[in-house]
């Protein structure tokens, strides 16, 4: 499913699985990313590497930087140190730039445009997109979530937490990205709302080659489905370990016992 | 709200995808659409017809008023725009207004060009003012843009005072009011209002298809939530400061309108207190819907000219405190209370 799948090998916590190391499949590469507002420092030197299609966890404590680190990513911060995709540099550059580069964001909170309609905000997701292709994206992106469908002319405001969650990843799917960014989309969903969500996460990134980052708050439900988590503490990332791989022992009380 | 999902689920790849409620769907909830109010079409067009019907009813003083109502209007959707889809404040529309209000009253009073001419360079100007403007202004919070405005429309009047040899200075300018063609057999008045109806209709038309296009959602979006808007591609800046183009353009058109309608312009009829009324007159006729901007044209005709009867400051109190009312009591305006009125006599209609 995963490039990595769990148990593909054994390997020790701190090397990183094959085909994200230095071999070409590496699609991100982020290397002494420091970012902050004003004069609060908040990321202190971030390294990462992403392969096409991989799914990664970050997990962590709050205000330990995730958000933040995203935000560096898709440009809505300001970031320095070097953050390549697929060899180009994003540091630097506008959002706008970033997306058509490939990279989409489900930010926190979900970020709908909650008076517009559930097809206004996909529609805005292909702002960028050719206008030839953008019924095509429609349709790829209502068959990942076929719910939305039924609800096209509501407004997104008026959908429940889950579909509202389907919607802010639907309308990121509609950059055409080929890293997707998602920002504890699981927040306030039930746990059964919130495997379905990550069921089509993983779909998505086997099927469309779509890497991920995921910023989760549930430790044990991360693992599940993804193929490593690192570990985000007073900004900087440290490896966590194959997904499935016991912490238990290493850090207690990041771990929670899943809902 | 919300409407069941009745098996409509792909299969293979996207069985994996079920992840709605399952609820059934009854009655109108297993639509897919939002209810429309029936009778939409029918008082659009009702109002149509009463629109084109009112010049051949209505004694001449009335149908100038019925004039004005459709100049601010016009001036109105502009500035809703920025207000109502953009979520920013301008207190310098009566500068626009007044930009296109001489350089109809120049090109046509001074220059003898045929009136018509005025209207597309009227238009043309203030969208470049408008952009000229909005780029840098924009990229300012709320407060700064208000400002900003403000004090654009507080210095064109001394400017048009001491450019008098072009201007007429405070002494005014007097505009040959466009006469009908002999074959059409109408009234100045009649064809004035006819002339600014159809503008209106366009205004209005281009306006929605505006609001409806890729740019009117992007504007919405960023309205919205900004941040959001950006990390999906939206630049910001650039939809906040064309659509200030746009409705700096509006309000040139309406100002070009109003040379005609009234036949005379001056410092005076562009101060400040004009750029408050047209403000208030968004909020008050409902902000961001296209009905708003009527009702607020009906606002600044008769309003500010009853207030003033108390007193030169007046109007500028009324539409304070009224926006303060509105605001608190009833915060999507004038068409925002039809649409519930609307809304209720429909539901009980369809009871009974
Ligand atoms: N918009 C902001 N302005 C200033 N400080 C912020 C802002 N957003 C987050 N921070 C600070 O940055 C730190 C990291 O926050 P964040 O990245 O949101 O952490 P996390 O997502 O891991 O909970 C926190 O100390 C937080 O207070
Ligand atoms: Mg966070």
């Amino acid at each position: 499913m995963t490039v990595n799948g769990p148990g593909d090998h054994p390997r020790s916590l701190f090397e990183a699985p094959p085909g994200t190391g230095n071999g070409p499949a590496a699609l991100l590469r982020v290397h002494g990313l420091r970012a902050g507002y004003g004069p609060a420092r908040v990321l202190h030197g971030v390294d990462l590497e992403l392969a096409a299609g991989e799914m990664v966890a970050v997990l962590g404590p709050n205000g330990a930087g995730k958000t933040t680190m995203l935000r560096a990513l898709s440009g809505l911060v300001r970031g320095r140190g070097s953050v390549l995709l697929d060899g180009t540099e994003l540091l630097g550059r506008a959002p706008e730039e970033i997306v058509r580069l490939g990279v989409a964001h489900v930010p926190e909170g979900r970020g709908l445009f909650a008076p517009l309609t559930v097809e206004e905000n996909l529609r805005i997701g292909a702002h960028l997109r050719p206008a030839a292709e953008r019924a095509e994206d429609m349709r790829r992106v209502l068959a990942w979530f076929p719910v939305l469908r039924a609800h096209l002319s509501q407004p997104a405001g008026s959908l429940s937490g889950g579909e509202q969650q389907m919607l802010a990843v639907g309308r990121a799917l509609m950059t055409r990205p080929r890293l997707l960014l998602l920002d504890e989309p699981s927040r306030g969903l039930a746990p059964v709302a919130t495997r379905r969500m990550f069921d089509v996460l993983r779909a998505v990134g086997s099927h469309d080659r779509v890497a991920m980052l995921l910023v989760e708050q549930d430790a044990r439900l991360a693992l599940e489905f993804t193929s490593r988590a690192l570990v985000m503490e007073s900004g900087r990332l440290t490896v966590g370990g194959p997904a499935g791989w016991p912490q238990a022992g290493r850090r207690p009380s990041l771990f929670r016992p899943g809902r | 709200m919300r409407h069941g999902n009745d098996g409509r689920e792909g299969t293979g790849v996207n069985a994996v995808a079920q992840t709605g409620h399952r609820r059934l769907a009854v009655g109108r909830m297993a639509g897919d659409r939002r209810r429309v109010w029936p009778w939409q079409r029918t008082t659009l067009a009702a109002l149509a017809v009463a629109a084109c019907a009112a010049p051949f009813v209505l004694e001449p003083y009335r149908v100038f008023q019925l004039t004005m109502v459709l100049v601010y209007g016009i001036a109105l959707l502009g500035l809703n725009l920025v207000v109502g889809h953009g979520g920013r404040v301008s207190l310098g529309h009566g500068a626009f207004l007044a930009i296109g209000a001489y350089i109809a009253a120049i090109m046509t009073g001074r220059l003898g060009v045929p009136y018509p001419l005025a209207l597309p360079v009227a238009a043309l100007v203030t969208f470049g003012l408008g952009l000229a403007l909005g780029r840098p202004a924009l990229r300012l919070s709320g407060p700064y843009l208000a400002v900003v405005t403000f004090v654009t429309a507080a210095v064109v009047p001394p400017v048009i005072k001491r450019f008098g040899t072009v201007t007429g200075g405070s002494m005014g300018l007097s505009v040959p009011v466009p006469s009908p063609p002999s074959w059409t057999g109408l009234a100045e008045d009649q064809w004035l209002y006819l002339l600014v109806l159809a503008v209106a209709a366009v205004a209005f038309a281009a306006a929605r298809n505006l609001l409806e296009s890729r740019a009117g959602r992007a504007l919405t979006a960023v309205r919205e939530n900004p941040a959001a808007a950006e990390i999906l591609g939206v630049r910001p800046g650039s939809h906040r400061a064309l659509a200030f183009g746009w409705s700096a353009m509006y309000a040139g058109v309406a100002g070009t309108l109003y040379a005609w309608v009234v036949g005379f312009v001056s410092p005076d009829s562009f101060t400040v207190t004009l750029s408050i009324v047209l403000l208030a007159a968004v909020v008050i006729g409902g902000p961001g819907s296209l009905a708003g901007p009527l009702l607020g044209g009906v606002f600044v005709t008769f309003v500010p000219a009853a207030a003033q009867r108390a007193g030169d400051a007046i109007p500028g109190i009324v539409s304070g405190l009224l926006i303060i009312v509105v605001v608190c009591f009833a915060p999507t305006g004038l068409a925002g209370l039809l649409r519930m009125a609307a809304g209720g006599v429909a539901r009980r209609l369809g009871r009974g």
